[in-house]
């Protein structure tokens, strides 16, 4: 138990840290201000609104942040804490704290990917929000080693503490076993989560432990019994959108596509603000073509964008494309013309404009300028490709698709799947664009195709290397990793080959050069990677070995 | 705008107005100089905005229920802790009015159910057992027969038996709703309690309340099952 500090002892333990408040009502936000203050706080910022609390937040790093959930037009607290945790202005060792008006309960069911540490309802005292800010500090403490672990994506390391922890049976243990469950989830070991599910789930039905139990057996590709768990869920709970994006992955991985759009659609009525599920149910629509409709969601996305760390210029791109195929070509290329004003040159956004502009002018009927603009993509394509997400690479190929460009279609499409061969998710997606093509394939066959290829490659690649015979493993990987730069799984074992191939033989300068391209590119490629992540730490530490040992 | 986004945007409001007003009487009680009667006034005003809370709360409840949206949120809580918070919000005031509020609770034992709105029903219920205490409140919960039970007893001269004798049953809402209005707040308390209760479910369980006299203190003796 947390044995509450003195007020004097909590002054000191608090009057280093620096505050956040956040809330748009003056007397409100005066107030909390009041509070930290007569706790002890001596640094203390405030913001209006969730645009200066994130100015605020990128000047300083707060340690206790205090935010209403309703602030007013713009960002609401949910959106500034993803914000905050996703561009890193914050860490997992910040306090974050929501006030809300009422009963939490429908936010933290839309919160369950990104929960602050605590809701605190109105009206509280002071010693309340001591209290909770004592609590959240000690549960750091307990967990701040893990969650460093986390952070520094050894998740093996936080695991193994989790579990040192969960051996002495402490009063948190149905925390940890939450906590547990999600780490090795997001390691890729599903058993272990399953166990930990299916144990809370033995004893009493708890919406989190089915919501892991129905994740897990998607990740399975158990789609069918995946979705009666998620249709349980947002049956009784109807404030669980997290649960009804599930099962729309579900339909959509089982093919049934007016289903996922009737689930998004409810979970949008419940939370019309999750600007990811407007552009997954505009892509349905685009999909079904519901024209109209989809034009309704991606114009909500672009302008939830606004507020949102996921703004994308492909959200624009996608208005545009709802509106040429309603032959609104003139508003298509408004939509586009928008694009250089929000995004500039940051996320590819040009090439996201040409290719579009291609296809709305090719809708016009202006060959010319058509194909102008698709040379246009291809070029800017081409130099950036190092850089190019999967995303704008299935956007091209899409636009290539619709142009009936199928050589195109097919070496944009053959990229992407040779980049994601392990990405399930991706591959789905791949596999609907190829299907609305006109390629003479089919789908799903040129699809394990392509990826048989590469799991062979890859493992003809690592037989060679068990048989020690290096340089075969490293001339079959580095040329996999050229022609594939975005796929993680070859890029890691090609970097591998490069490691041993110098612990054997010494440090070589033209592989260590290659191994630190390697490891950029790794980095680049999935920025948030967690599967691969205590792989990724483990060939740091070697590279570093070398070089000292060198 | 759909009525229920107004509805909320209002209780915002209302909340924020009420967290103010706390706020400043809170600030008021820590002037040491305070004359007795401008304190007494303060400690009056306290009371009322944490009734007036509660009641808020209630029909909140109400309106959910009457539009199928009372789903409770189901999360693991460490039950120690819970009551914890609970008494720190309530002792500030009821040190002011000498009642001696304690908890008697295993600081391991935690259990599901929705935080906000059990607290909810304790905060009330402590209101009503402060109101009729001699000069105790103890709060205190336990795992008896596969249930986690909160106790709010005093020791005041105890229940009405015309209270004790009522059942409190989730099923004949309607009735019941009338009947708890014309027979007073205290009852209407309880009728929401079972309510809440009630939408606590475990498999074939369902939460409940009971009301006795003379559990662990002379006094009245409410209890919250919950399963």
């Amino acid at each position: 138990m947390v044995k509450s500090a003195s007020n004097w002892e909590f002054a000191k333990l608090i009057e280093s840290k620096a505050v956040l408040v956040i809330d748009d009502f003056g007397d409100m936000r005066n107030m909390l201000v009041n509070i930290m203050r007569m706790l002890g706080a001596q640094k203390i910022d405030s913001a209006i609104n969730g645009e200066r609390a994130i100015e605020l937040m990128e000047e300083t790093r707060y340690d206790i942040v205090l935010c209403d959930y309703n602030l007013g037009a713009g960002k609401d607290g949910q959106q500034i804490l993803e914000e905050a945790r996703h561009r890193n202005l914050i860490t997992m060792a910040t306090i974050f704290i929501m006030v809300t008006a009422e009963s939490s309960k429908a936010m933290v069911m839309g919160a369950i990917e990104h929960e602050p540490d605590s809701y605190v309802s109105k009206p509280f005292s002071k010693d309340l929000i001591k209290a909770r800010i004592e609590r959240a500090m000690a549960r750091k403490n307990d967990l701040g080693e893990i969650y460093k672990a986390v952070e520094a994506r050894q998740l093996d390391k936080a695991i193994a503490l989790l579990d040192k922890k969960i051996e002495q049976k402490p009063k948190n243990l149905g925390d940890l076993m939450r906590v547990k469950a999600e780490i090795c989830f997001q390691a890729g070991k599903y058993d272990c989560s399953d166990d930990i599910y299916k144990q809370v789930l033995s004893l009493r039905d708890v919406p989190w432990a089915k919501l892991g139990l129905g994740k897990v057996l998607f990740k399975r590709k158990e789609y069918q019994k995946a979705s009666e768990i998620f249709r349980e869920l947002s049956t009784n709970n109807p404030d669980f959108t997290v649960a009804m994006d599930w099962l729309a992955k579900c339909f959509q991985a089982l093919g049934q596509i007016e289903e996922a759009k009737t689930v998004l659609s409810s979970a949008l009525e419940v939370s019309p603000r999750g600007i990811l599920r407007q552009e997954i149910f505009g892509d349905l629509n685009m999909q079904t073509g519901d024209f109209e409709t989809a034009e309704k969601a991606f114009g909500q996305a672009v302008k939830l964008g606004k507020n949102s760390v996921h703004n994308h210029p492909v959200f624009f791109a996608n208005l545009a494309k709802s509106q040429t195929s309603q032959n609104k070509h003139d508003d298509a290329l408004k939509s586009l013309g928008r694009i250089h004003k929000n995004f500039g040159d940051a996320k590819n956004a040009d090439i996201y404009t040409a290719a579009t502009e291609a296809l709305v002018y090719h809708n016009k009927g202006d060959r010319e300028k058509s194909q102008e603009a698709m040379k246009k993509a291809s070029a800017l394509y081409d130099i950036s490709s190092e850089s190019a997400d999967n995303k704008l690479t299935l956007e091209l190929a899409k636009v290539a698709s619709d142009l009936g460009d199928t050589a195109k279609t097919e070496e944009l499409l053959k990229k992407a799947i040779q980049n994601n061969h392990d990405d399930d998710d991706f591959l789905n997606a791949v596999t609907a664009v190829l299907n609305a093509s006109n390629l003479d394939h089919d789908a799903e066959s040129f699809v394990s195709g392509l990826r048989k290829e590469v799991i062979e490659m890859n493992n003809r690649g690592v037989q060679l290397l068990q048989k020690g015979k290096l340089d075969e493993a490293v001339k079959l990987f580095e040329e996999a990793a050229q022609k594939m730069t975005g796929n993680a799984i070859i890029t890691t074992n090609a970097t591998r080959a490069l490691l041993m191939r110098m612990e054997n033989k010494g440090a070589d300068n033209n592989d260590l050069f290659t191994v630190r391209q390697y490891l950029d590119r790794l980095k680049r490629i999935d920025p948030g990677n967690s599967a691969n992540a205590a792989s990724y730490q483990k060939l740091v530490i070697r590279l570093k070995k070398i070089i000292e040992s060198a | 705008m759909r009525y229920s986004d107004i509805f909320a945007s209002v209780v915002h409001d209302i909340k924020n107005s009420m967290s103010v007003i706390s706020n400043h009487i809170d600030e008021i009680q820590m002037i040491e100089s305070l004359s007795d009667d401008i304190r007494a006034s303060a400690n009056v005003m306290h009371q009322e905005m944490r009734r007036a809370n509660n009641q808020l709360v209630q029909i909140l409840t109400l309106y959910k229920m009457d539009n199928q949206r009372l789903q409770p949120n189901i999360m693991e809580h460490n039950v120690y802790d819970f009551l914890e918070e609970l008494m720190i919000e309530e002792n500030a005031l009821a040190e002011a009015q000498n009642i001696d509020i304690q908890i008697e609770c295993d600081e391991w034992l935690s259990w599901y159910f929705d935080a906000d709105l059990i607290r909810g029903v304790l905060s009330s219920t402590i209101g009503n057992a402060k109101r009729y205490t001699k000069d105790r409140v103890l709060l205190s919960a336990v795992d008896e027969d596969g249930y986690l039970v909160f106790r709010v007893e005093d020791n005041g001269a105890g229940l009405p038996q015309s209270f004790i004798e009522c059942h409190f049953d989730g099923s004949k809402q309607q009735q019941d709703v009338g009947k708890a209005f014309s027979e007073g707040r205290t009852q209407l308390g309880f009728f929401f309690a079972t309510t809440i209760a009630n939408a606590h479910v475990n498999r074939e369980k369902k939460g409940f309340i009971t009301l006795k006299n003379g559990h662990e203190l002379t006094g009245g003796c409410f209890e919250l099952w919950l399963p």
